[in-house]
């Protein structure tokens, strides 16, 4: 089920919350289980039974480590059980991303590296994976570190790793962010509402603009090696850069504001990525849950910047290296995860202190360009597509009438995703309200007027349209 | 402050459950006129529908297609798309002097098809060669008018498509009707809103395929041809109701002479004037596209005519009832013919025209098989 859907919104979403707020809040775990469940299967019934199977798993794995520790005194040196039984947490959880997610992709390179033919497998990517599968192993880890509590409640650990709001594609709740909330929440009003406000963000990002931006790029990457032009080129790789943003974002904007009616409180996965003003501040705001994971899960474990210069900078590669093959799998995902990491260590090195030293709008223009080529690696997932496409940014003719219809008939769309992928609208609204010495609650309305409107045109674009896919689905 | 939070949420899940409850308890519609297609039903509830996802992928069509203000939402969603500069609205072209063009482009001909359906056609005509044969290929409108379209807009290649078949059909088979079309561009030869061509541009057509066949043409004053309705939205209109749309015009000749019409063996008239109440009034052709039509005419001069044709030859078969005894409309869509010999000994035919719309040639799937057999 996708939640910019008919079914989501006037069927799902209305009796999920209405039991939700007439059940005791002692039921209300339970009724996200069985609702999320229901979510989840909704699409595809056979492939609950893993997730069922990951929580269970997880969920014993995690009571059995907590009684080792404390046979072991909660001591900080970890007993030699411990250590295997996490070994082995990790093994079955991975194992099994790496089976239903990569083994195609490991045969297709055993084929060609060894001139073989093995068949690919049919394997179909269970929806939601490689995201429930990070959330279960930061709980089993912090539970392990210590710094979580275990949970000996299935139902309260099923509802943290099944819940609907960020099941599908994030963000990346780990245990230890809703910990507390799990069993002891509030949910009022005044969340609900705001919930709801920001559901709507969320929905009119998607459907009104990341769909349309998809179309775009469609049409465009269609005429690669045909009618592509350089103008093309670029008007179709700023309509990806808007398209997985809008998306990416809207989705994360619907699973926080879906949070908030229960009383949750996730984090934050983007902060406004495009106004960066270099790689690394690229990171900070991106997908911000992701790089918050591996950097807790996997840097530092790995030694961090604590073993030496040059083991921090191998460190840095596999944590880059397995970001870009977390997206997919495929080639083009590692060199993109790379590609970052290259960037990364430059800017480290010495482009950082250079950009302290010149004009900001100099930085900012050098991190959308290369965030920019940084996506078509992402979008082509083969490398002479990339390398074609690249090319064709800055080689061939300018326009053509193609080019001017594609241009004119998007150029306001354009405009109006550059506005929204910066905090300006905000901070406008922000001063206007405050010149109109407006209160809280006119505020407020006007806030909900407006999301009001969006959800009307958003209904308006899903009635009329049946062009709805999600980049990040089969995550 | 609260009352403000509490007022808007219960308000919002409110209005979400009023539309659901609209949707599942108003009527369902079967049938949706201005989209041309049946609209879904509530879907079934048991154990094999869920199983099999049925339910499922039923239910969001359901929601969608019985939504209470479906028409206005999509109406809307069009009043927003053209205020953003969109000119594709939803397959159709918004050009020039409130002419919409289909969206046609090369990617949607498959030129290997294509190529194989014209020499179907030529092997036809070559295996009965005292027969009269002949082939009427229709421009879109967007070929025409191609200076209405939006300046770049991505549109097949219809000189490289009518250059093939001149050459592979040659100019004895081949009736090319552009330059009447063009030469008559400033008249109303085809709808603004709908895909066909309008009767004057049948009529133009029906001049050369008289002269091409060295038969008289029946005058344009003799033709009689009278407006029947000025209310029209037609097709274009369909993909996208847009608000702004000028309604089209249908003209009709009554001076067919008494004709006897079946159509797939039952009754039926030239012209269908209840389709006047519905949406599609192009339908008032013969009612619906059939797979086998058979017109008796008035004209007792021993020709019938076979024509193998697409929903273009309904606005101009009616202005050959005085030219034919005989006239046999096979629509291969609706009928699955695939032994034309079997219809050529049948019904003694003794003059044969294939008729299509340019795009439509590359997509009939039974042509040539049923040319060769």
């Amino acid at each position: 089920m996708i939640f910019s859907s008919f079914v989501f919104l006037f069927f799902f979403l209305i009796l999920t919350i209405g039991l939700y707020f007439i059940l005791p809040k002692k039921a209300r775990n339970f009724l996200l289980v069985v609702s999320s469940l229901i979510f989840y299967a909704w699409g595809e019934p056979i492939y609950v039974t893993i997730m069922v199977f990951s929580i269970l798993f997880n969920w014993v794995i995690g009571i059995i480590i907590d009684k080792f520790k404390r046979k072991n005194g909660n001591a900080d040196e970890h007993s030699a059980i411990e250590k295997i039984l996490l070994a082995f947490c990790c093994f079955v959880n991975l194992g099994a991303l790496s089976f239903f997610k990569y083994t195609n992709f490991f045969i297709d390179n055993v084929n060609s590296i060894f001139d073989l033919s093995i068949e690919v497998m049919e394997i179909v990517l269970p929806v939601g994976i490689s995201f429930y599968t990070f959330q279960t192993l930061s709980y089993v880890i912090d539970v392990y570190r210590g710094s979580v509590k275990v949970q000996k409640n299935l139902i309260d650990f099923a509802a943290f790793v099944t819940m609907f709001p960020q099941l599908i594609a994030g963000p990346i709740v780990r245990y230890s962010d809703i910990e507390i909330e799990l069993t002891d929440r509030k949910e009022s009003f005044e969340l609900v509402a705001n919930g709801i406000i920001r559901f709507i963000v969320g929905l009119g990002k998607k459907v009104l603009l990341a769909n349309k931006a998809g179309a775009l790029w469609d049409t465009i990457y269609a005429e690669l090696g045909g009618e592509m032009t350089v103008g093309m080129a670029w008007i179709g790789a700023l309509a990806y850069t808007f398209q997985i943003y809008f998306d990416f974002s809207g989705y994360s904007d619907m699973a926080i504001g879906l949070g908030k009616m229960f009383g949750f409180k996730f984090p934050e996965n983007f902060n406004y990525p495009y106004i960066s003003d270099s790689i690394t501040d690229f990171w900070r705001r991106w997908h911000i849950t992701l790089s918050s994971w591996f950097k807790e899960y996997v840097y530092i474990p790995l030694g961090g910047n604590r073993k030496g210069k040059a083991r921090q900078i191998v460190n840095l590669f596999i944590v880059w290296a397995l970001t870009g093959l977390w997206h997919g799998a495929s080639w083009n995902f590692v060199l993109w995860g790379v590609y970052f990491f290259v960037l990364l260590m430059i800017e480290k090195l010495f482009l950082l202190k250079i950009f302290k030293k010149i004009p900001k709008f100099i930085s900012h223009i050098y991190s959308l360009i290369f965030i920019i080529i940084g996506w078509i690696i992402f979008a082509c997932t083969s490398l002479s597509d990339i390398l074609a496409y690249i090319k064709n940014m800055f080689y061939g003719s300018l326009s053509s009438p193609m080019t001017i219809y594609v241009l004119s008939t998007n150029i306001i769309i354009l405009i109006i995703m550059c506005i929204a992928s910066t905090p300006f609208p905000k901070n406008i609204a922000k001063k206007v309200a405050s010149k109109l010495s407006l209160s809280d609650e006119m505020r407020f309305i006007v806030k909900a007027t407006a999301a009001m409107i969006v959800f009307v045109l958003s209904i308006a674009y899903l009635t009329g349209d049946s062009y709805n896919p999600f980049l990040y689905y089969r995550f | 402050m609260k009352k403000v939070y509490s007022i808007f949420s219960i308000g919002f899940f409110l209005l979400l459950t009023t539309l659901t409850l609209l949707t599942v308890f108003i009527p369902d519609k079967k049938y949706s006129e201005s989209e041309n297609r049946d609209l879904a039903q509530k879907p079934p509830l048991n154990i094999n529908s869920i199983s099999d996802g049925k339910f499922q992928s039923g239910l969001g069509e359901y929601l969608s297609d019985q939504f209470p203000l479906r028409e206005s939402m999509i109406k809307i969603n069009t009043f927003i798309s053209k205020l953003s500069g969109v000119k594709n609205l939803n397959g159709a072209y918004e050009g020039e002097d409130g002419y919409y063009f289909e969206v046609v482009t090369d990617d949607d001909i498959n030129d290997e098809d294509f190529v194989k359906n014209l020499n179907a056609i030529k092997f036809f005509s070559e295996k009965y060669p005292d027969m009269n044969v002949n082939a009427i290929l229709v421009p879109t409108s967007s070929v025409i008018y191609s200076e209405k379209l939006p300046y770049g807009a991505n549109i097949y290649n219809s000189d490289s498509l009518f250059k093939q078949a001149k050459e592979i059909l040659g100019n004895e088979l081949f009736i090319d009707i552009r330059d009447s079309l063009n030469n008559n561009k400033d008249e109303y030869i085809f709808y603004k809103t709908d895909h066909h061509w309008t009767s004057k541009g049948a009529y133009l057509a029906y001049v050369d395929f008289c002269k091409a066949t060295n038969q008289e043409a029946r005058t344009e004053d003799d033709f009689d041809f009278n407006l029947v309705t000025k209310d029209f939205y037609g097709s274009l209109h369909s993909k996208n109701l847009d608000s702004a749309a000028k309604p089209d015009s249908i003209s009709i000749s009554k001076n067919t002479g008494v004709c006897n019409v079946t159509a797939n063996g039952n009754d039926i008239s030239i012209y269908a004037l209840d389709k006047l109440e519905k949406k599609d009034k192009y339908l008032i052709f013969f009612g619906d596209n059939y797979g086998e039509t058979i017109i008796n005419t008035e004209c007792k001069n021993g020709k019938t005519l076979l024509v193998i044709k697409d929903s273009f030859a309904n606005s101009f078969v009616p202005l050959l009832t005085k030219n034919y005894e005989k006239i046999i409309m096979i629509d291969q869509r609706y009928n699955n013919t695939r032994q034309f010999s079997n219809l050529v000994n049948k019904y003694n035919v003794t003059d044969t025209l294939f008729m299509y719309e340019i795009t439509n040639v590359s997509i009939q799937t039974h042509l040539a098989t049923a040319c060769k057999n």
